[in-house]
Formats: structure tokens, sequence, C-alpha cells
């Protein structure tokens, strides 16, 4: 008697892979489709899962593109603080499908996307991310002028990837009335009023999600980029719902969606892979689940152990992320002056 | 005698020169000079017997150490206060909303002042470390160059040249005296009557000035100032921290600060 499941790798089976974090354990929980080497170019987007993605796989030498950098001027911490350095672009959170599409329509649009803008306390912010001036700007030119400048960044970053790493966060969003534009937060939290006439709840479906990817690979290919994707899904779970439900739910909700969606498309379009990140923090495929005391942001060793199995999977070594510092440090610059300064003195003294 | 300490990087060399003239018109001043050798904190040690030492080997012909233990009062000059970081963030960064001159990326206004306010904390803070915080010390920002100093793109001259340096030097001199306020040391920013507007030093103060007929200037030599500057900045000094005027006339302090002429 013979069965489909005779003659499968140990992959196939719980008992004997589940749990395991040695390297060939690790190395089996991703089939990429593509092979990456650490000098392929990738682009980091996505919700705030994306923020340890990326800055794992920078620690560890991976090219990760970085359009808008400020690390060789300012501390990261200060860089962090006005969304630099985060993630490929100074974009923010980007937590939907739809605001990815967006991103891209509005990077390739440049001049003539739109730029929505909030206010707070006679401050202006980009509605579209309204988190990267924690202070907000002086005027709502500034934040077009900065906004153009951002979207130039972006599609230099979108020619440059041949991957696009995109964590995807979240289902539930804002739509704003007038425009129909996703927003990565309801106004009222940073800035701007919330007015139930002028934006919407909604909570995508998995069609809507794919739909919207596909709809972003399309804009690229039109614009000739060839970047593909490795999607993958945040395991932190939603930090408040607005769909009426309990958040537990809520969250098991967005999170089914997304890996559903994820899972169509990469059985079906050669353009997507998925990574598992969310099954290696929040299930025991891999030693977890790996998370912080809090119990719903992902544990350093879960991070390092995603990037660890990503690095892995593309026959690479076991990163080492600790005591590294790949980042560009501020040069000091020549200073013409230095040697006639010590003139300077010999001269006074010797007057 | 009320002995004086003179220390700092090659900005001392304006004192030096007008050595003679500020001891001829202070007679009860007496002046001493050390300068850190690669203008560097690190490179000096300060010894429990109040003794500061060069830790490394310094032009043979510069002292190597200095005894501050017995001295009044100690000013320290020439101090950059971070101002080189903000030279080269606009070296690469338009302001937000400023004047633009052709860069492609812009930083905002409150990036501006969280990085000030990052880098002169910092800055302060190995000030503060430098000489255990000894409240005889008044710290002297470096002068602004001069208004005739020719087009530089390196360090303070980038910032007074720069289309928005009124906006950006305001913002500066406002983190330093904030972040200074927090340490024992005194703060002297440049007195008004030896600038020329916000940014500038008059080019009469300037060594490009001074120099012997046929000496070319560098670029150094606007940057830094000469034996005019040296004694007329003392003598502010002198009027607003030592108490007393030209030629031992003595002054009260207390009197200048009930008048609005207090320490800056």
């Amino acid at each position: 008697m013979s069965s489909p499941y005779e003659n499968l790798p140990a992959r196939a089976f719980w008992l004997s892979t589940v749990g395991r974090t040695d390297a060939p354990g690790l190395a089996q929980l991703y089939s990429p489709k593509v092979e990456l080497t650490r000098q392929t170019p990738l682009m980091t987007v996505g919700s705030c899962f994306a923020r340890h993605i990326h800055q794992a796989l920078t620690r560890d030498g991976w090219n990760v593109l970085q359009g808008e950098d400020m690390l060789p001027h300012m501390p990261e911490k200060l860089c962090h603080q006005y969304g630099y350095n985060l993630f490929s672009a100074r974009y923010g959170n980007i937590y939907t499908a739809r605001q990815f599409r967006q991103l891209v329509a509005h990077a390739l649009d440049g001049e003539t996307a739109p730029s929505p803008v909030w206010q707070r306390d006679g401050r202006y912010f980009d509605a579209l991310r309204p988190t990267v001036e924690p202070e907000g700007v002086d005027h709502p030119d500034d934040v077009r002028h900065a906004r153009l400048e951002h979207l130039r960044a972006v599609k230099e970053v979108l020619q440059g990837a041949e991957s696009i790493i995109l964590t995807l966060g979240l289902t539930e969003c804002w739509l704003d009335v007038a425009t129909g534009l996703a927003l990565p937060t309801a106004p009222g939290h940073i800035a701007g009023d919330y007015d139930p006439a002028k934006v919407q709840f909604h909570n995508f479906t998995q069609s809507e999600v794919l739909a919207d990817l596909r709809a972003a690979r399309d804009l690229l290919r039109k614009a000739d980029i060839k970047a593909r994707f490795v999607l993958t899904v945040s395991p932190v779970p939603l930090v408040a719902t607005a769909s009426g439900h309990h958040v537990g739910p809520a969250s098991t909700y967005s999170k089914s969606v997304l890996r559903a969606a994820c899972g169509e498309l990469q059985a079906e379009d050669a353009d997507f892979d998925y990574f598992p990140a969310y099954e290696i923090v929040s299930t025991p495929i891999a030693g977890g689940p790996y998370f912080a005391p809090d119990g719903r942001q992902p544990s350093q060793q879960g991070i390092e152990t995603a990037v660890a199995c990503f690095a892995l999977s593309h026959g690479g070594n076991v990163p080492c992320l600790k005591d590294q510092d790949r980042r560009p440090h501020m040069p000091r610059s020549p200073d013409p002056t230095d040697p006639q300064c010590e003139q300077i003195l010999l001269e006074a003294y010797h007057k | 005698m009320m002995r004086v300490a003179i220390i700092g990087n090659s900005h001392v060399g304006a004192y030096i020169l007008a050595r003679e003239a500020i001891e001829a018109a202070f007679p009860s001043v007496s002046l001493s000079f050390f300068a850190l050798p690669r203008h560097s904190f690190s490179s000096c040690t300060y010894d429990e017997r109040g003794v500061l030492h060069a830790r490394e080997a310094t032009h043979p012909d510069l002292p190597r150490q200095i005894d501050l233990s017995s001295q009044e009062a100690i000013l320290m000059v020439g101090q950059s206060f971070a101002l080189d970081g903000l030279a080269q963030l606009i070296g690469e960064f338009d302001m937000l909303g400023g004047q633009s001159t052709g860069k492609s990326r812009t930083v905002s206004g409150s990036l501006v002042t969280a990085f000030l306010d990052h880098r002169v904390a910092r800055y302060c803070h190995k000030l503060a470390e430098f000489l255990r915080n000894d409240a005889r010390c008044v710290v002297v920002p470096a002068p602004h160059p001069a208004t005739n100093t020719p087009e530089l793109d390196t360090g303070a001259a980038q910032c007074s040249q720069h289309p928005e340096a009124p906006r950006l030097l305001r913002l500066w001199q406002k983190t330093v005296s904030h972040q200074m306020s927090e340490l024992r040391y005194g703060l002297m920013l440049q007195p008004q009557e030896l600038t020329d507007g916000p940014a500038f030093s008059p080019a009469r103060y300037s060594r490009a000035a001074s120099l012997p007929d046929g000496q070319a200037p560098t670029t150094a030599d606007y940057t830094h100032m000469n034996e005019d500057y040296g004694f007329d900045h003392f003598k502010a000094f002198a009027r607003h921290w030592l108490g007393i005027l030209p030629a031992g006339h003595p002054h009260s302090p207390r009197k200048e600060h009930d008048h609005g002429l207090g320490p800056q």
C-alpha cells in the first residue's frame, strides 16, 4: 500500500522538523524561488516589523538600499525619531497592501502625486507619513516639498531594487473619503481632526489585498522596474481594532487574510514569494514563539532567528548580528585650516 | 596680581600677540597661555594638583603644561561647540522652507534643532569633564570668521556664508547658551561690538588684515583674529567677568548686572 506522504522530505512532518533551531533545520523552513546574495539590492518596506527586518539585514551585511540615508550625519536614535533609516526610504510604516500600491503609484507619478496635509497646533504634517516629522513643519508648502523629495528617493530605490521585502501588517485602514487615499493612521492621533464624514473605516478582504499587490507589481512593470517581491506578514498583533470585534480575533482575521493572500501569490505568481517570518516568531516551528515580555513585540532572538533562516535559506552563513556596526559613520571633513593653525600659534609665541 | 590663564586652541594666538598691550592696560593681571595639542580635550590630562598636561608630543616651542591651580580665572577660547557638525549638515542639505542652495535634499528646522541639541550637549559634556566643571572657567566660542573671508566649504565659515546664516547661528547660539547654563562654567558669546552682523567679525580684526606687506593670507588668516581682537576681547572679558577696566579701574560686575550689562 502506498501513501502520498511516502518519500516526502523531513520538513513535511511536524514531529521531525518543528522546533529545530540548528542551521539545517532553519535552512529548510524556506525554499526561495529566486536565490539572493548579500550583494543583491534589497528594498525593505512595510509595517513596524519591517523595521526589525531592515535593521537585522543591514547589520548582517545585506545590500539593503537606503534612499534617504541620514546615519552619516546623526546618531541612529535621532535618525529613527525623524523616520530616517528605519526602512529603505523615509515612508514611515506602510501597514496595508493598499498603502504600498499607493506609494508605488505616487513615486512613479512624481510631481502630480497628491499631498494631503494635516495640522496640529499651527504645525503641518504629511498625512501619508505623519510620524516622520514629530514636530511638524512650518508651512503646508514645506510638506509638499518634502514629499516630492521623498518620492524621488522612493523611485530611485524602486529602480535599484532587485527584491522588495514587503511586510504586510494590517487589513484595517482609514480611507480619506474625498480622495480615496489609504491613511496610515486615523486623523486625530498624531495630527489632523477626526471627522466621520471625511474618513471611513475599511477592513480589506483577501481579494482586495491580492488586487492591490498585483496592481503594485503591474505599475512597476509598466515603468520597466523589474524587482520581484518577498512578502512577509508581521507577527505583531493589532494594537487596537475599529472593527467592533475583540482585538484578539480581529488580529487573527487580519493576519489570516494577509497570510492567505501571500500564500496564493506564492503559489500562483512567479513575481511573489513568501518568507515565513510570521511563523518563525509566532509559532514553535523554529523554537519559538519569540515575543518580548509584553507579549506583542517580537523578541530580539526571534528577529535573529528569522534573519538566520533567511540567510541560510539563500545558502549563506549563520549571520552574526551582535557587535557589528556597519553603519557609515559621519566622516570628519578635512579642515583646510588645520595645518595653518599650529603655525598661527607658533608665530604668536615667537613674536 | 590677578592670574588669568588663557587656554584653548590656535585662537589663543590672538591673546598671546596682545599680551603686552593687555598687561600694560591691566597692570594687576598676569597672563599665562596653553594650547591643547590637536585642539583635542583627550590630548590633555588635568591632574589632581590642578596641572593641565599635554599627553602627547607637542611642537617643541609650545608649552607642555600649565598650572591652573593658582589662577583666579581661566579663559578657554576658540571652542567650536559643534558648529563644524552644523556646517557638514548644511553642506549636504538645504533647510526645508529656507533659501535653496541647490542641494537635492532638505532637512527640517526641527531636525536641525534636535541635531544641535544632541551635538552641543555632547560637546558641553566633554567640556564639563575636561576641567571638572571648574567655576573659574569662562568658555568662549571661536570668533565668527571675518567679513572678507573667501568662500569656504568647511567649518564655521560655511555656516556664516550660508544664506540661512542668521537663522542657523541664532539657533546655534540659543542651543549653546541653554546647554552651557547647565554647567558651572561661564559662557562668553562674541560681544556685539566685536561682530559685524550675526555671522561675521569685522575684517579689521582678522589676521589677514595685519599681515606684513607682501604676505599672502591663508584661509586660516580669515578665521583667526589678530592682536587688536585679542586685546578688545580680553577687555570685554575683564569688564564683564573680572570686574576691571583698562588701567586698573575697578568695576563691580554686580553694578554692571544692575545696569543690564551682566555676564552674557
